[in-house]
């Protein structure tokens, strides 16, 4: 009988090299010992990667591991494509649409440090959430190597089709307007806060319901202080509408999925309200 | 600076490609299910060599009742007065054949509960593509969030007046499941290929029953201790026993 270690330490055996890898390690053949993947290639890789030099890497690095030279001057830490869920989507649980990447990338986002980049057209914006979206293909690949190589439940050739498949854009969710008959009621929608929101966000809405939240790496996050009337997801109803239908991947904030469509838009008039609108 | 980009990404590429490549040499066969001639039962006992650690209670913040109606131990290690350790996940290690899972039946679904505050079972086990209920017999505010890592990761809110969730997964994997409302709340969701799997139970013991005649790797998995594996030869009609024995100093984790 053997004991083993359930997480070995493969890491230490993967060259310093790895760190590095971007876009082109599941697109590239590699001689002698080849992968490949059925994964779409982005576009125009080289203008893809020159506007993420440009652009993004001073502060997400040029791997995209959150690690760019600017990054340790900044108060909210850069997110690291390589081991983070990408947080604001439309989809329910993520991945992120091609349009919620551009979205982020051409609007910034207001409570982080993540400027806007309005200057980038559209084409260009979509290039780079391609780009950003093979980052995070490669880094899930890459822990799959790391947490899985003794696990004799998953087949080594699986391991770029599940990148990918973690990674592809999910189904955005139907925004739907409120029905003919909705009406804002603010009891309804301070029932409804109670039974679905007041657990972390505390009953008067300021982030006090959980004592110790910690993201998909442990770290410690806050909770939204609602009364604040700033979200990082933005503050617009269509927003808010699908942050609370979608949920924010990599933290404890989950879907609603049980709730209405005119449910959402009663809560999502009742946070207006707490946030002081 | 561009060309130096290019050069560790080159680099880094051929890294991983080769890391890819050198698994795929041991890559495992997929189970095929058989009709079984003849076959044999492997039973056991896990143990735990060492003094068995005090039940730790948990402290529950002032709040919802429901969550106070028993007090609530750590499920993580669990150990019988004589020395047995319960919820260990022992299996047969990639089998390349055997029995069918237990037919599907809609009326008796592999649930997980959430039940004054805990999650029940503390281990389930759920064939791949099948159905796992989630349910809320506590009536109150849960968040159901299965950090997975080769499936989708899951984290759906279950307010209430949800009753019940229905959840599936495409891959073998073993799931951590927590709410985040509740954060003592873990459990573990075993996504498996092939049925030969048992939980050990309150007295350590276990048993994987209609297992094909010859030499089999058994493996036990706990989430505090790692994994251990036993070589075992079953023949026909027979019972093979067998013992794992825990050493907590050697813990993988």
């Amino acid at each position: 009988m053997t004991i083993q270690k359930h997480r070995i330490q493969l890491m230490a055996a993967i060259p310093a090299a790895l760190l590095t890898i971007t876009v082109l390690a599941v697109t590239v053949a590699a001689p002698g010992c080849a992968t490949s993947t059925d994964s779409e290639p982005v576009a125009d890789l080289s203008r893809a990667e020159a506007l993420f030099v440009e652009n993004c890497a001073s502060c997400h690095g040029v791997s995209g591991d959150g690690r760019g030279p600017m990054a340790s001057l900044l108060q909210v830490r850069p997110r690291n494509f390589s081991d983070e869920e990408f947080r604001y989507v439309s989809a329910p649980g993520g991945p992120p649409t091609q349009d919620d990447l551009v979205q982020t990338i051409r609007g910034g986002r207001t409570m982080g440090q993540m400027p806007a980049f309005p200057y980038l057209d559209h084409t260009d914006a979509r290039l780079l959430a391609d780009y950003v979206r093979k980052l995070r293909e490669t880094g899930v690949a890459k822990m799959l190597v790391v947490e899985f190589a003794d696990d004799d439940e998953i087949e080594p050739d699986e391991i770029a089709e599940i990148a990918e498949e973690r990674v592809a854009p999910g189904d955005p969710v139907a925004i739907v307007g409120p029905s003919a008959e909705f009406r804002i009621d603010t009891e309804r929608g301070r029932a409804l806060y109670a039974d679905n929101c007041s657990s972390c966000h505390g009953a008067s809405g300021r982030g006090d319901g959980l004592d110790l939240p910690k993201d998909e790496l442990g770290n410690p996050i806050e909770v939204r202080d609602i009364t604040s009337g700033r979200f990082n997801g933005g503050a617009a109803p269509m927003e808010m509408f699908k942050r609370i239908r979608c949920g924010i991947p990599g933290t404890p904030m989950p879907e609603a999925s049980a709730l209405s469509n005119d449910e959402v838009w009663q809560l999502v008039h009742y946070v207006d309200l707490l946030a002081g609108n | 600076m561009m060309s130096n980009t290019r050069t560790a990404i080159g680099v880094g590429a051929v890294a991983l490609a080769c890391i890819l490549g050198s698994a795929q040499l041991v890559a495992a066969p997929k189970y095929e299910v058989v009709e079984l001639a003849e076959s044999g039962t492997i039973v056991g006992i896990v143990s735990f060599d060492g003094a068995a650690p005090a039940p730790q209670k948990i402290t529950i913040p002032a709040g919802e009742d429901v969550c106070h109606s028993d007090p609530i131990v750590k499920e993580d290690v669990v150990v019988s007065a004589d020395g047995k350790l319960r919820w260990a996940v022992v299996s047969l290690k990639k089998p390349a054949k055997g029995k069918a899972f237990p037919a599907d039946d809609p009326e008796k679904p592999i649930v997980l509960d959430q039940v004054g505050c805990r999650f029940v079972p503390h281990v389930a086990v759920v064939p791949v593509g099948r159905t796992l209920r989630v349910l809320n017999s506590d009536g109150i505010q849960h968040n159901v969030h299965g950090k997975a890592k080769k499936n989708k990761p899951v984290n759906k809110s279950m307010p209430k007046q949800m009753k019940t969730l229905d959840l599936t997964f495409k891959r073998a994997e073993r799931i951590p499941f927590v709410c985040d409302v509740h954060d003592w709340m873990k459990s573990w969701v075993i996504v498996s290929k092939h049925p030969y799997y048992a939980i050990s139970a309150a007295d350590g013991s276990f048993k994987l029953d209609q297992v094909p005649v010859g030499t089999h790797t058994v493996q036990l998995w706990h989430e505090k201790y790692g994994t251990l594996t036993q070589e075992v030869t079953v023949a026909a009609g027979k019972e093979a026993r067998i013992t794992f024995v825990v050493k907590p100093t050697e813990a993988a984790k």
